[in-house]
């Protein structure tokens, strides 16, 4: 960054004046030269003997001693212009320390409390092959041979079903084909998509006595009919 | 601007190493260093304790008489040179809660003074011409009677030398030989180039030679 310019208060500059003579000349180089590097020749031994004494008179100019009073009037002054001291709670220590044990406070509640899962999580594992990534829905088309996994969480007692668009169901938890959990925990189901069709995924909470069997469409009817609450994802396109 | 970094030789801190080197006889320049390690702690550990005004009478009871000389000789009139004087420790009470800790609270002052010091001689207000001898005799006068009468009249010498510069030539010759700072930080704080600061004192001294060798000193 280069420095700010200020106007010279005086037109003096010896920077680019004309240097008077020959020894002049050689003095100023050498103490030039000699910034850079302190055993650089001089002229001449008494000449450095002379800048010397004079660098080291100019070191020690003596001090004026300033009247006995001044710092009480500098003190003074520096007072009244000081502005008014901040209340307690405008301190900003005092600011700094409650926006620290507000971050403090928010970072124990995420760790108490952490954001609850979802209640409904489909993906779509690719192709047959394990240990291929499981793709979040949305993300990619399904095809067929890909894989629709689909774990549910549900509060209270829920059916989890996997329905295609011809009404055949070809997934249910718990106790139904594709389903890979045990009563009490969540519910995974692992279906393969084998036909181009769309997949329909729904998860019934609060219906008693749900029929295993029938279609989709009597399926609804009935949890409509129970007032259970129906949690439905975008229906999944096979091609 | 606060940048206490040195790369001609004269670091700020090294004020034992002139003595030294006279013995030795070497032409290593001689700038000495203001600066107080113990007064610059005292005010940074008042500071922190928020005790401003404490850290302002620190700072004023170390670095007062160093300014006060600068302030003198360089506005050449004592009233002028005392507002200035007391100016710099004010403006150094409101601003030393934005002192960043760049440089050395001394290197900062310096500027400070620079500052007010080139505002009061662009003001041109108060300057008295008739009053200078009555300035330059002062200045030159021993501290205590023990000084030996060659030194005396060294010292009177120089101050009348120092009066025949320029103002710029004076204080630059002064920050860099009286203050101790760096071509690098006197750059910064005049605002031009280091290398034009050091090329500068460079002649300085030469015409000071002269003008002392003129007044019958330095043979």
């Amino acid at each position: 960054m280069s420095p700010r310019r200020r106007p010279s208060p005086d037109e003096d500059d010896l920077v680019d004046a004309p240097l008077l003579e020959d020894a002049e000349r050689a003095e100023a180089a050498w103490l030039l030269a000699r910034d850079k590097d302190p055993d650089a020749a001089p002229p001449s031994a008494e000449i450095a003997r002379r800048y010397a004494e004079i660098e080291d008179l100019l070191a020690n100019l003596s001090p004026h001693v300033a009247h006995q009073d001044w710092q009480d009037e500098v003190s003074r002054v520096a007072t009244a212009a000081a502005p008014p001291a901040l209340p307690w709670w405008n301190h900003p220590a005092f600011r700094w320390a409650c926006g620290g044990g507000l971050v403090a406070a928010a970072a124990l509640l995420l760790v108490l409390y952490p954001r609850p899962r979802d209640e409904l999580e489909v993906a779509i594992r690719t192709g047959h092959k394990t240990g291929d990534d499981d793709r979040p829905r949305g993300d990619a088309k399904a095809f067929v041979g890909d894989h629709l996994v689909i774990t549910a969480r549900p509060k209270a007692s829920g059916d989890l079903r996997v329905y295609r668009a011809d009404g055949k169901l070809v997934g249910r938890c718990p106790d139904g084909p594709g389903c890979r959990s045990h009563p009490g925990d969540d519910y995974t189901i692992d279906v393969m998509l084998d036909a181009p069709l769309q997949y329909r995924v729904f998860l019934v909470i609060g219906m008693a006595n749900a029929s295993a069997t029938g279609t989709m469409d009597v399926y609804l009817d009935a949890a409509r009919a129970a007032h259970a609450r129906v949690v439905s994802p975008p229906p999944i396109d096979v091609e | 601007m606060e940048d206490g970094s040195s790369t001609d030789g004269a670091t700020i801190g090294s004020d034992e190493l002139p003595r030294a080197e006279i013995q030795r006889g070497s032409t290593r320049p001689r700038a000495r260093s203001c600066v107080d390690p113990v007064a610059e702690q005292a005010t940074l550990g008042a500071l922190r304790a928020g005790r401003r005004h404490e850290a302002l009478k620190i700072l004023m009871t170390a670095y007062s008489g160093a300014i006060t000389a600068f302030t003198i000789r360089t506005l050449r009139n004592r009233e002028a040179a005392k507002d200035v004087h007391q100016l710099v420790f004010l403006e150094a009470f409101q601003g030393i809660h934005k002192f960043e800790q760049r440089s050395s609270l001394w290197r900062w002052l310096c500027g400070i003074a620079y500052h007010r010091c080139l505002d009061e001689l662009k003001r041109g207000r108060r300057m008295s011409v008739a009053g200078d001898f009555d300035v330059w005799d002062e200045l030159a006068a021993p501290p205590d009677s023990m000084m030996e009468g060659d030194r005396v009249a060294k010292r009177r010498a120089l101050e009348k030398c120092l009066s025949v510069l320029s103002n710029a030539m004076r204080m630059q010759v002064m920050m860099r030989c009286f203050f101790g700072l760096s071509f690098v930080e006197i750059g910064e704080t005049i605002g031009e180039p280091h290398g034009t600061v050091q090329v500068r004192v460079s002649r300085i001294l030469p015409r000071l030679q002269r003008c002392l060798l003129g007044e019958g000193i330095a043979r």
